[in-house]
């Protein structure tokens, strides 16, 4: 679901921590109610529900996260708690070799991290984009901006792909062809956002 | 196993607990199974590759080796270990390697060439399953397979355990497994839930049945397609009897898939393929070869 706040709606995108800015948000006393289901998109929630006008009213934020660590932690989300035929993603994608896995997105689904960025960071409604990668200080700073006052946020993330205290990043290793798969399926979105 | 060995002429005994009858053997290799735990001689000349479940980073839970187990295996001190996985599957054995020190082979289910064979013989049932059905198989049975009998009526099932009333007819003696299997037009494949979500421990089933000539649909396994190109595989209940309509309705499709289906299996899924790979893995280079070119 979307989570909205009297100033801000905030959308979760998939393993971009999402979960840990929902406990900061509701740790934090602010007042919140939840819109849709877990990872309603923007354009979604324009269709579904009459929310044009809140989100030019409100701030709408987002999460989003660098390819290269979302294929990452999406795989070893799925290496715990396993594939499901019922998402497409899954049905065409899955493998317990990360790796084949990557080859898998390319040859099947390359343009699905590019969709699901596109369905969430429409310009005309979103105003604050917060990296997963520094998730902790957009954040606060966000809070700051939209309240004016500052709050303090600890970084202990929630539902991360954690196994056995290996995280995602060592579960799931690049080798020198996949790395580049990433770069040819959402180069622009490294461009604009981590370069 | 034994009868692939058999057939290219290597010297098989059963071990049991009785060191006499190693050490008079005096094997080149000896495989276990940590399910069957039965220690071995440790001075020996043999090469040791003992079966194991699980044990890797994804936790699964009740499929997992246990912790007995492991401690057992690791006294053997076995020169490798083999599961119900393929290559692919590596990350659910990978502590057998990174914390035990102890090389993981895969070793997944596959089609035995000296048993199964398309009989060309009449199709009496559009239909056929055979297999067990006891708590946890219920949950995918009872999801794919009993819906789709009630919708195909010309069907067989044998097997054993606990299957509701009139659905199975008997329990079958091994030597008919095959002619019974070449009775039936289709073949529904029916795994257990963790293999839906993990992809591992695919049963025997759907390389049997590419042997014997029947097309098969398998049940939603989505890593499945990764190894087995012409496997025809259901998104769920509905897919899976649809798909199996389908090939019961189109000569075209069912010709296409049951060639294709034979002839990837007997390519890469029959047990001198995974035999070889296990005594290649294990520094037995020239016998390997001798399976893989029988």
């Amino acid at each position: 679901m979307a989570l909205e706040t009297d100033k801000f709606v905030y959308f979760h995108i998939p393993k971009t921590g999402g979960t840990w800015i929902r406990n900061a948000i509701k740790k934090s006393g602010i007042i919140c109610k939840e819109v849709g289901d877990t990872h309603i998109t923007v354009r979604r929630i324009l269709h579904d529900y009459d929310y044009a006008h809140i989100l030019r009213d409100k701030h709408v934020i987002v999460s989003i996260r660098n390819p290269y660590s979302w294929y990452q932690s999406y795989w070893s989300f799925k290496m715990k708690v396993g594939w499901s035929m019922n998402n497409p993603f899954d049905n065409l994608c899955a493998s317990n070799d990360f790796n084949r896995f990557m080859i898998n997105v390319y040859d099947n689904c390359s343009e699905y991290y590019n969709h699901i960025i596109d369905s969430f960071l429409i310009d005309e409604y979103v105003n604050c984009v917060i990296l997963y990668e520094s998730l902790v200080t957009d954040f606060t700073r966000a809070m700051r901006d939209i309240y004016g006052f500052d709050c303090s946020f600890s970084d202990s993330r929630v539902n991360v792909s954690d196994m056995s205290g290996l995280r995602s990043y060592d579960m799931a290793r690049y080798n020198d062809y996949t790395y580049g798969l990433v770069s040819k399926m959402n180069g622009h979105i490294i461009d604009k956002y981590y370069a | 196993m034994v009868q692939r060995f058999k057939r290219c002429w290597f010297n098989v005994i059963r071990y049991d607990n009785q060191e006499d009858t190693w050490h008079r053997f005096d094997p080149d290799l000896y495989i276990g199974c940590s399910g069957h735990r039965q220690n071995i001689p440790i001075n020996r000349r043999a090469k040791v590759a003992i079966h194991v479940n699980p044990y890797g980073p994804p936790s699964i839970p009740g499929i997992d080796e246990s912790e007995q187990s492991i401690n057992w295996v690791k006294k053997q001190k076995p020169d490798a270990v083999f599961g119900y996985g393929f290559d692919e599957d590596k990350i659910y054995w990978k502590f057998w390697e990174d914390r035990e020190n102890i090389k993981w082979i895969p070793m997944p289910t596959a089609a035995d060439r000296t048993i199964f064979s398309d009989l060309n013989i009449s199709k009496e049932y559009d239909i056929v399953y055979l297999g067990g059905r006891w708590g946890y198989k219920a949950k995918t049975i009872d999801a794919f397979l009993l819906p789709l009998l009630k919708t195909f009526k010309s069907n067989k099932v044998c097997g054993w355990g606990d299957w509701p009333p009139g659905v199975c007819s008997a329990r079958i003696p091994n030597d008919v497994v095959n002619e019974f299997l070449n009775s039936g037009r289709v073949g529904p494949c029916i795994s257990e839930l963790h293999t839906h979500k993990n992809g591992i421990d695919v049963p025997e089933r759907v390389w049997k049945l590419a042997l014997c000539g029947v097309p098969s649909v398998h049940d939603s396994v989505p890593t499945l397609h990764n190894v087995y190109k012409s496997a025809v595989v259901a998104k769920d209940p509905t897919d899976f009897s649809n798909l199996c309509g389908k090939l019961l309705s189109d000569s075209d499709f069912y010709n296409q898939v049951a060639n294709d289906q034979t002839s990837e299996v007997l390519k890469n899924h029959t047990y001198h393929h995974r035999l070889s790979r296990l005594l290649h893995d294990l520094g037995f280079v020239e016998e390997s070869s001798l399976l893989a070119n029988s």
